[in-house]
């Protein structure tokens, strides 16, 4: 019975599937899905009255017609922009407030109200308070982007940083490592999967938030594009860019995070047990 | 001769809970001394004061007759744990060099000192691997590699073998003897086990049951290497054995 248990759990055969083995699966699975929506979608449309659900050939007709519009491509780069620098400012915040909190009792203390408040604030409350601080400017975007942001990514960390190994902390002192070094060298590279997560989430947020932020303060971007089509009542045109945003969002989790990510954790993914 | 390690009056406590209660000892240089004890007697602790991660309430801890934590010219302190506590996210070479760098080895030296380190315990061929790749042994041999690469003042080794299967501890422990031929250090080497203790060492220390104080002190005065079937040590092992489960009370 032993002899059969041990390598049915743990053998070399088990957790160990063929190389490759995960992206055969994903593939189908994943473009089973999508086919499922897509006609879902199409269903609906054919159901719907009038034109409220435009079928996704008629969406899709409109998102091709938009790409040859130059004028599309400065308001998806106008979102991307924001959307990207609001993230990142507030994912080195995030990380920087996370590791504090989880460094310091006092910091731990004096910030985690403040998160718990933070994440429970609306982005439209945000995007008003950057419209009274900044008016127009761009920067009232960052500003709402990252305040929205940050709040989530500051929980992740300091989770990350809460979840560390106390061995490798002491290891770390027996050996003299100076605070840098730590830093580097552990609390970095174990923070990883944490700021994975936090970024999965965190560049979902930080889009809607653009695009909220848009619609309140300016003149360009997707989010303004949305308000203009909606208020014209051309759902072709609103369901257009919801798809042209999507799927730029998951071109980056596919070609951007995903990879990243798959890189940075090597050393536990070559682990078979 | 100047001991390597002398301990005054040694005493701590957390709180309400005695741990420490009042040490002495020497350890001279180059000697390997086993401190044994019943587990929770504060073994560990003791070891943390002397790798300078607990400040104690009472006493004194001299390296080369400087006083420990004095600031200027803190010893080298190689430390072996339980687990091998490896950094797994770089490879088994940066383990050493990071290592290296905080105990403001030389950058000339280090790379030297890696490639001795390894080929001594035989990871050459896998310096560029991931800890996790490795099995149980090899990954306690690095953690052993690491405290030996830094040339430390004296080395704290806290039941390095416990957690490996009993083949593969002995074949560590002999392998440990012949690395400390090759490389000379002063050990102190904390384990339950009292067969392992007279294998290993040169003296033991016996400690008592929490607050832990010194009760008997014995050289082994076997001639090294010393064989693990040998009725010499059996016949050692035997007595101490009774002794030491008197003093802790297990006999009633």
């Amino acid at each position: 019975m032993k002899g059969q248990a041990a390598p049915a759990l743990l053998g070399p055969g088990a957790g160990a599937a063929p190389p490759g083995a995960g992206a055969l699966r994903r593939v189908p699975m994943a473009a089973a899905s999508a086919a499922a929506l897509l006609a879902a979608w199409f269903l609906a449309s054919a159901l719907a009255p009038r034109d409220y659900l435009p079928s996704p050939a008629v969406v899709a007709g409109v998102l091709a017609e938009n790409l040859r519009d130059s004028e599309s491509y400065h308001h998806i780069l106008a979102s991307l922009r924001r959307t990207f620098g609001g993230f990142l400012l507030a994912l080195l915040g995030g990380t920087a407030l996370g590791i504090l909190m989880g460094a310091s009792r006092r910091a731990e203390y004096l910030c985690d109200g403040w998160v718990t408040m933070g994440l429970g604030i609306p982005s439209l409350c945000w995007a008003f308070v950057a419209l009274m601080l900044f008016g127009l400017r761009e920067s009232g975007v960052y500003f709402a982007v990252f305040c929205i942001v940050l709040p989530f990514v500051t929980v992740n960390v300091f989770q990350g940083v809460r979840a560390l190994d106390a061995g490798l902390v002491q290891m770390a002192r027996a050996f003299r490592l100076a605070p840098r070094a730590v830093l580097r060298h552990i609390v970095m590279p174990h923070l990883v999967p944490f700021l994975f997560g936090a970024t999965r989430y965190g560049l979902g947020l930080a889009w809607k938030a653009t695009a909220v932020a848009e619609l309140v303060s300016q003149q360009d971007g997707v989010g303004y594009i949305f308000s203009k089509w909606f208020g014209l009542f051309q759902m072709p045109q609103v369901l257009a860019w919801t798809a042209t945003f999507v799927l730029l969002m998951l071109a980056t989790e596919v070609g951007v995070v995903r990879p990243l990510e798959a890189g940075l954790t090597r050393w536990r993914r070559e682990v078979r047990l | 001769m100047t001991a390597s390690l002398k301990v005054a009056g040694l005493r701590h406590a957390f709180g309400e809970l005695a741990v420490l209660d009042g040490l002495d000892f020497e350890v001279m240089p180059g000697e390997f001394v086993c401190l044994i004890g019943p587990s929770g007697c504060g073994k560990t602790t003791l070891l943390h004061v002397l790798g300078g991660l607990v400040r104690p309430n009472a006493g004194q801890v001299a390296v080369a007759g400087r006083a420990l934590g004095g600031g200027d010219g803190d010893p080298r302190v190689g430390y072996v744990f339980q687990e091998p506590r490896l950094l797994n996210w770089r490879s088994v070479r940066e383990n050493l060099r990071i290592a290296l760098e905080a105990s403001r080895v030389p950058l000339a030296e280090r790379e030297p000192a890696i490639q001795a380190a390894l080929a001594r315990v035989g990871l050459l061929d896998f310096q560029h691997a991931w800890p996790l790749t490795l099995s149980g042994g090899m990954r306690q041999r690095l953690s052993i590699a690491r405290a030996l690469a830094i040339r430390p003042d004296y080395l704290l080794m806290d039941e390095p073998f416990s957690a490996l299967d009993e083949m593969t501890a002995r074949v560590m422990r002999r392998e440990l003897l012949q690395l400390l031929q090759a490389t000379p250090t002063t050990v102190l080497f904390i384990t339950h086990s009292i067969s392992e203790a007279i294998f290993l060492a040169d003296r033991i220390l016996f400690l008592t049951r929490r607050p832990a104080r010194i009760f008997k002190e014995l050289t082994v005065r076997l001639p090294k290497p010393r064989d693990y079937g040998s009725p010499e040590l059996y016949t050692l092992e035997g007595e101490i054995v009774r002794e030491a489960l008197a003093a802790w009370g297990y006999y009633d």
